[in-house]
């Protein structure tokens, strides 16, 4: 049973009264919704506080009358990715790049010295990469290869459009790429 | 740097970055109290309009929906379980899902095949079960909370949310016995089966059935708390709708008030007016209220059944526990199955008390029959000697007195004052009282008063029937008896520690068992016969609104209102007697801890009608 079948089986039942069924969606996806806003809000609080918003948003959403829920998983991630958006109108900063603080947080224990070195290095490479993509790009990168979300799923969060999507997504790779290099 | 390594890199980085794991839980509370909080979760928790996408479509068609239902439960008992069964899990009966739910335990069973780990299953199933019909309790509590207000006004949109309530009850219990059924099927089977295979299997198989029938036995007390629990639930929500209910029936008074003055202009009965308003009221309140529980009075006896169903079990397993204890050669089985044994009796014998005071409060019940049939016979006609010849010859000791009496309204006084017939009475409920129990202290009364009934109804048609009542009750009053001597004899068993007879003490227990089952069937049968006996009287009294209804609806109130009548035929008889049997019964009342209410107004209006006369 595909993940998006079970997610309607548990989106149905916490609508017909079980609220431990949410309480499972929410344990699914509480980490990803984290993360994914953690791509743009340096403070951690802030992040938790944003995440916890979106599944009270989604709740609300969803259990008004007459709303058709396509993909959970989608719309967890647009209202998510729209909380973000308010965030930054709201406060009247410009959106951040991706979170420095982030990429130190990585301690392998197992590693030697030399490998710890190499990986900090590599680490940074990611990040320089990532820092040179555009807004867009990065979330498009970030969304296709931290939250494993499909192109259509990407098109339903953005409001684009599955071809452009994939276009840009496309286009942004191939910067990447470049970025690499 | 590669793409798939920047892939791996980025993923490693993001990995490690995850929420605090106690703002987590505090965030999923927070949530999930929202959540409950939430308006269309409590407005309507079976029909949310959520879209359910291409499923949805699926099962709303007729044609495809078992189809569905069927692929459906088959994917999900083949891949990935927990998540998704847990969904349809969550669903409740009157559901979309709860048929897929139901699907899903049966497959699930279907699937297993230990019988031991059937019965478990169908344990948990039956578990399930209670917990939704608490759900269903409890949403329709909170609900009716909520719309009080908007649901007083329109009762009969409450009476229908009451009775889905109660139709989607009925439909677990229904499933709960079907599942407490299979277990026991199970266990039967599991009891049996043995003889085939290595010594060494069939003691792996005595084993798994000694397990098995040690956790029924266990999951069945459980059960019965869960489901007395709930019993409660229902009995405590009953009287706050009668509470909740006066709104309607004022309006009803009211009404009837508003057409009684209309009627008082056209005709002057001054001195009646006010008895009769009272029993309007009554008539009117009893009805409603009659209404209103009868939902739940259903409720409790589909409860009932329930009830019987789980200590059915609850035995089932105790016998094949103990069977296989006493097949067994280990001592510490041997002495688990006696204390299984002892607190089984505990068990019983708190059901007995409890079967001995109903059988005391339906004697009670009986005796109001009695009241209210004597007042209106004596209203209407004489019983002659006939009759009281008829009663002599059915209960042969000392009876005498009563054939000379020809009066119907003195049958009661003479009666009470009899000390044969007392004498007679208090010897058949004699064995009880040296019980030291409740239930012997309000014998004599109680078998008076059936007398009486009896003395009234030889020449109703349904005479046999209210011959069997008293007989029957008098006979259920000796059950108990009978149950403590069995009691008594597994005791002696089970304490002398000989766990040799384990068999012949389950023998015994179960027997006991058998016997206040049916002192509890037999009481109920009465009960319920009394009712519609009671009910039968005040539909008559209805049709027949003259002064003697006031009488028998409403004899607390009817001091002053009841002398007309009655009092004619009375009054011509010996005064003495009446006082001296006032005093008798007022006597006997006093030595009673619980004594029957209505007996005492209605020896009181024949008292003040003396005193008038």
């Amino acid at each position: 049973m595909s993940s998006n079948y079970s997610d309607k089986f548990l989106l149905a039942s916490s609508l017909a009264g079980d609220e431990e069924a949410f309480g499972k969606l929410y344990d699914k996806y509480v980490n990803d919704i984290f993360r994914f806003i953690c791509m743009r809000i340096r403070s951690r609080e802030e992040a938790q506080d944003l995440t916890s918003e979106a599944f009270l948003k989604t709740w609300q959403y969803v259990s008004k009358k007459d709303t058709k829920v396509d993909n959970f998983r989608a719309l967890l991630y647009r209202i998510a990715r729209n909380i973000v958006i308010d965030h930054y109108r709201k406060s009247g900063h410009e959106m951040l790049a991706i979170d420095e603080a982030q990429f130190d947080l990585i301690e392998d224990k197992e590693l030697g010295i030399e490998d710890k070195l190499k990986h900090k290095d590599d680490m940074r490479v990611v990040r320089k990469a990532l820092e040179n993509l555009n807004s867009e790009e990065q979330e498009l990168i970030a969304m296709k290869y931290i939250q494993d979300l499909s192109t259509k799923e990407i098109a339903q969060i953005t409001g684009k459009k599955s071809g452009s999507v994939r276009v840009a997504l496309h286009r942004a790779i191939k910067r990447l790429k470049q970025e690499l290099k | 740097m590669r793409l798939y390594q920047f892939k791996k890199n980025l993923r490693q980085a993001m990995d490690n970055n995850i929420p605090d794991l106690g703002w987590k839980d505090e965030a999923r509370n927070s949530i999930l109290a929202h959540i409950r909080k939430s308006k269309s979760w409590q407005e309507q928790p079976s029909d949310t309009g959520f879209e359910f996408g291409s499923l949805n479509s699926l099962f709303s068609g007729n044609i495809l929906k078992p189809v569905a239902a069927m692929v459906l439960i088959l994917t999900i008992v083949s891949s990935s379980f927990v998540t998704a069964v847990s969904a349809a899990r969550a669903s409740l009966p009157g559901d979309r899902l709860y048929a897929v739910k139901l699907g899903i335990e049966r497959a699930q069973v279907g699937l297993t095949f230990s019988e031991s780990k059937k019965t478990e299953l169908e344990m948990s199933f039956a578990g399930t079960r209670l917990k939704e019909i608490s759900t269903i309790i409890d949403n329709t509590t909170a609900e009716e909370a909520k719309n009080e207000v908007k649901l007083d006004r329109d009762p009969l949109e409450k009476s229908t949310k009451k009775k889905e309530a109660a139709e989607n009850i009925g439909k677990a219990i229904e499933r709960f016995n079907d599942n407490l059924n299979s277990v026991q099927e199970r266990l039967e089977k599991i009891s049996t089966k043995q003889d085939n295979g290595t010594p060494q299997q069939d003691e792996t198989v005595g084993k798994k059935a000694l397990e098995i029938s040690k956790l029924v036995n266990e999951k069945t007390i459980d059960l019965e708390d869960n489901l007395l629990e709930i019993k409660q639930k229902i009995t405590e929500n009953a009287p706050q709708k009668e509470v909740a209910q006066p709104l309607a029936i004022d309006v009803v008074i009211k009404e009837a008030e508003e057409a009684r003055q209309a009627a008082e202009t056209v005709k002057d009965t001054s001195e009646s007016l006010p008895a009769v308003d009272n029993s309007e009221k009554d008539v009117v309140l009893e009805a409603t209220a009659a209404t209103i529980n009868k939902d739940d009075a259903d409720l409790l006896e589909t409860l009932d059944g329930a009830l019987e169903s789980v200590g059915d079990t609850n035995t089932k397993s105790l016998e094949v526990f103990v069977e296989k204890a006493s097949e067994s050669t280990d001592q510490g089985v041997k002495q688990e199955a006696v204390e299984k044994l002892q607190a089984k009796i505990v068990k019983i014998e708190k059901k007995l008390v409890k079967t001995e005071e109903k059988i005391e409060q339906v004697a009670t019940e009986s005796q109001g029959v009695g009241d209210v049939l004597l007042i209106e016979k004596s209203a209407k006609e004489d019983i002659g000697i006939l009759n009281a010849k008829e009663y002599s010859i059915g209960h042969a000791t000392g009876t005498a007195p009563i054939e000379e009496t020809k009066a119907a309204g003195q049958e009661k006084e003479v009666i009470l004052k009899n000390p044969a017939a007392q004498d007679a009475s208090k010897e058949s409920s004699s064995p009880i009282a040296a019980e030291g129990k409740e239930s012997a202290s309000s014998t004599p009364e109680i078998l008076i008063d059936k007398k009486e009934d009896v003395l009234l109804k030889k020449e109703e048609p349904a005479k046999k029937e209210e011959v069997s009542i008293k007989d029957v009750i008098k006979e259920t009053q000796e059950k108990p008896k009978q149950a403590k001597e069995a009691i008594k004899e597994v005791k002696k068993i089970l304490d002398n520690k000989n766990t040799d007879n384990l068999g012949g003490a389950f023998e015994k227990v179960k027997e006991v068992i058998d016997i206040v089952k049916q002192a509890n069937q037999t009481i109920n049968n009465v009960q319920v016969e009394i009712k519609s006996q009671k009910k039968a009287e005040q539909e008559s009294e209805n049709i027949d609104k003259e002064a003697p209804k006031n009488l028998n609806s409403n004899p607390l109130n009817s001091d002053d209102a009841n002398g007309q009548v009655q009092g004619e035929q009375v009054q011509s008889e010996k005064d003495n007697n009446n006082k001296a049997a006032n005093k008798e019964s007022a006597s006997a009342n006093s030595s009673d801890g619980e004594a029957p209410k209505e007996g005492v107004p209605a020896v009181a209006e024949l008292n003040a009608e003396a005193v008038k006369s």
